[in-house]
């Protein structure tokens, strides 16, 4: 792109000199007599190389004529695939693994890994819904009350986007509105003399485990005078559990997941040869002998 | 936007958790079974996050999964003969 954008300037810098320079590292190159479109062609170009040397396009925009400007060639990251020794480009492997976090194998289909991204997402997303399915949609809360602390809570937010609506509804409902964002979805446990707004206790009853006789009325607000998280395990049982596990591990899997988008493939056996490859290639590509 | 998302998900666990124990198919089952899908989730995942081509996860998952079944195989009876033993 760099180049594309080099030859449709038709400027004083010819394709063997920018090619020379791009060859190396880093390197000074000596701009003459740059245009303005020239200038925005160049700037364009780096911006998208992802370079943060663009910076410098910006500051020296306005200087004509001759100018120096130090450029640096953004390096490529790359990953050896321990399968066929082919190198993988893993872009930017912080965008990559927050991707991947926000929603498994997103970071790997952003580094052009398609069927492995679609593979992480299906596993780890079917896991976590099944769970989730399981426990009745009850399973995922975030509670940090003394006693109640949901530390499963800590393993599932492994799994990304999907399980944030769950400290949002902690965050409402012990608020000034006492009321959960999203209903009753993920919403954590009353506990006993727990205070909630009136709209939220008349969705509670509605429910399958709370009667109207379960609150106080203590306007403009309601008295919880049951413990939730018991009625939840006396009508899910073992699936309450089963439920648990199965979001937990898809959390804790996904770190894998992330840390595979940042580093890309683990393989212990062939890591120092991968390195010793990785700097031939390193090498070659600067043109410096071994 | 996000109120539609969350009436979805809500509606879909809903809807998966009726279907389990409509069927009242999955409460007879001892709950140790229910531990063979994670076995097969996490060999999937180990073995896609150490190879990148296609059939070398496959066999790295068969791999995987012999190895924690075996494992967790082996914890099982030793729980299940000290359990018998008391």
């Amino acid at each position: 792109m760099f180049l594309k954008a080099m030859q449709r300037c038709r400027g004083p810098f010819s394709e063997e000199s920018m090619s020379a320079a791009i060859s190396q590292q880093w390197n000074v190159l000596i701009v003459q007599s740059i245009s303005v479109d020239q200038q925005l062609a160049v700037h364009s170009a780096w911006y998208f190389t992802g370079s943060r040397k663009a910076l410098i396009f910006l500051a020296t925009r306005h200087h004509f004529g001759t100018m120096s400007m130090p450029i640096q060639i953004p390096e490529k990251i790359e990953a050896i695939s321990p399968d066929d020794d082919s190198m993988i480009d893993l872009r930017n492997p912080a965008v990559a693994a927050i991707l991947s976090w926000l929603v498994p194998g997103l970071g790997q289909m952003y580094q052009g890994r398609r069927s492995k991204g679609i593979l992480f997402m299906s596993a780890i997303l079917g896991t976590f819904l099944v769970g989730l399915g399981c426990g009745g949609g009850k399973v995922v809360y975030a509670s940090w009350k003394p006693g109640e602390a949901r530390w499963a809570y800590v393993c599932q937010l492994g799994a990304g986007v999907i399980s944030l609506p769950a400290a949002i509804q902690s965050m409402s409902l012990s608020g000034t509105t006492k009321t959960p964002l999203f209903g009753t979805w993920m919403a954590p446990p009353l506990q006993s003399g727990q205070y909630v707004s009136r709209s939220y206790a008349e969705k509670l009853i509605r429910g399958p485990d709370i009667d109207a006789d379960d609150f106080f009325d203590r306007p403009p607000l309601r008295q919880f005078r049951g413990d939730q998280l018991s009625m939840w395990h006396r009508r899910l049982g073992r699936w309450f559990e089963i439920g648990t596990l199965y979001t937990m591990l898809a959390g804790m899997l996904n770190i894998l997941v992330i840390f595979d988008a940042w580093s890309g493939p683990l393989d212990d056996r062939q890591s120092l040869a991968a390195e010793a490859k990785k700097e031939a290639h390193k090498q070659s590509r600067t043109g410096e002998k071994p | 936007m996000i109120g539609e998302c969350m009436f979805l998900m809500h509606g879909l666990s809903t809807w998966m958790f009726s279907t389990v124990h409509l069927f009242g198919i999955f409460d007879s089952i001892p709950s140790v079974f229910f531990g063979f899908p994670l076995v097969l989730l996490a060999s999937v995942v180990f073995a896609a996050t150490h190879h990148e081509s296609p059939d070398a996860i496959r066999w790295a998952t068969i791999h995987w999964t012999i190895w924690i079944s075996g494992i967790l195989g082996v914890v099982f009876l030793l729980v299940y003969v000290l359990s018998q033993g008391a």
